[in-house]
């Protein structure tokens, strides 16, 4: 998770990794699920809180945050091992 | 304290195309000491950092160091007549080597330059670059020195995709051993000889000005990723990073070389988020600045070291800051630009910030 620890991020979605300068723009949801990540919330944890906060099916959100820790993977932002 | 402030002198003053870094090591001086006196030394009246707002009270031309050391050492005699500087802050590579040779008689006539060590000087030079990387434990790209086109060609040929470097300053791409013979033709006729060529390394550019404390210790460094990078390779925006990684390379660079003064690391890192040194530039950077506007004045640093003063412990930059580069157009009067062209000097009024 280091990668991801020196990502920051603004209220507007604007994200920038401190180490790297490598920048970044995230919607709202995925704001909320890097929120979430550098809390240390596994995977489960947070399809489990996106289904609530949106009132889809959880098998959907599951889907939805594969997909998200994968794009994160390919960016460099998290390891394979992490997702 | 404002009476014993000294006088101070600094060079490469032009903020065109290819900006000089002593407009920004002014702006800094003074955003420390705001009634400094600071002289500029400038190669021709065209150096717009001479006429832009906190300019230098006074500016002087001076002869490039080609036309002779002791040509370039009487007219600083001439200059100190009018305006007796105290500390020299050069700011252009091609200005370091003839100053170490000045050395004692800059030495002799109380003048702190800001100068590093010559061995050190000499160590990171371009082509001694790989051999200092080693001994510090930095990676950098494999690198050949050319003393004609047919031999840069040659290495191309064994390096792949190549930059081919001037001795002193500019850097080509070059995809192909013709390439590399064109550049180096080009650049042999421009800068003399030996031109690099160095195996390219596909990555995006980092940066870190550091002020050396010739122990091997740093009073203070700023690492930027460079974000907008101009056709001739200056970097027009830069963000602050903090990549522990980094520091460490610099640190041991510096440790290595025992520097002292200001010095600039650039870096390439490529996809593995691995770093290699490309070069170390033995002043301050164009955009010296920045850091100072951050609150880590290393301009200032170094010139509280040449004089042997306490040098109080410099902040830490947040990362995440942004440099953008302005240009704009300076006003002044032809009388001014005629005065520093016919009669060598030019005061202007007061500086305005």
């Amino acid at each position: 998770m280091k990668a991801l620890d020196n990502l920051v991020t603004s209220p507007n979605g604007f994200g920038f990794r401190a180490d790297t300068g490598e920048v970044f723009q995230l919607n709202a949801t995925g704001r909320e699920m890097v929120a979430w990540l550098q809390a240390g919330e596994s995977p489960d944890e947070m399809a489990r809180k996106l289904a609530e906060t949106h009132g889809v099916p959880l098998r959907r959100t599951r889907c939805d945050v594969t997909t998200f820790l994968e794009h994160l993977t390919s960016l460099d932002l998290l390891d394979s091992h992490e997702n | 304290m404002k009476t014993n402030l000294p006088l101070v002198a600094v060079t490469g003053l032009g903020r065109g195309e290819s900006p000089q870094p002593g407009a920004a090591v002014v702006t800094s001086l003074r955003r420390r000491w705001p009634d400094l006196r600071i002289a500029g030394l400038a190669y021709d009246a065209m150096e717009s950092g001479a006429y832009a707002p906190g300019h230098p009270e006074i500016t002087f031309t001076i002869p490039y160091p080609s036309c002779g050391v002791q040509v370039f050492l009487n007219r600083l005699d001439e200059v100190r007549e009018i305006f007796p500087f105290d500390v020299l802050i050069p700011t252009l590579d091609a200005e370091m080597e003839p100053l170490m040779s000045l050395r004692a008689q800059l030495d002799r006539r109380g003048i702190r330059c800001l100068l590093p060590d010559r061995t050190a000087f000499k160590s990171r030079r371009k082509e001694n670059l790989e051999d200092l990387a080693m001994a510090a434990g930095v990676k950098t790209p494999r690198t050949f020195g050319a003393h004609d086109a047919a031999a840069a060609a040659a290495h191309a040929a064994i390096l792949g995709r190549v930059m081919v470097k001037g001795v002193f300053y500019e850097a080509m791409r070059a995809d192909s051993p013709a390439q590399a013979r064109a550049c180096a033709g080009q650049l042999l006729a421009e800068w003399g000889g030996p031109v690099l060529v160095q195996e390219l390394i596909e990555g995006s550019e980092y940066d870190v000005l550091a002020v050396g404390d010739g122990e091997g210790g740093m009073l203070g460094s700023c690492a930027i990723r460079k974000l907008v990078v101009s056709s001739r390779g200056k970097g027009y925006a830069g963000m602050t990073v903090r990549d522990a990684a980094l520091t460490e390379q610099v640190k041991s660079l510096m440790q290595e070389l025992r520097w002292r003064g200001p010095a600039e690391f650039e870096f390439l890192r490529d996809s593995r988020g691995e770093y290699y040194l490309i070069e170390i530039n033995p002043r301050f950077p164009a955009w010296a600045d920045f850091p100072a506007a951050l609150g880590c004045n290393l301009a200032a640093a170094a010139i509280q070291q040449a004089l042997g003063w306490p040098v109080e412990s410099l902040p830490a930059i947040p990362p995440g800051k942004v440099y953008l580069r302005h240009s704009t157009d300076i006003v002044c009067d032809a009388e001014d630009l005629g005065r520093l062209t016919s009669e060598g000097q030019t005061l202007l009024h007061p500086a305005k910030s």
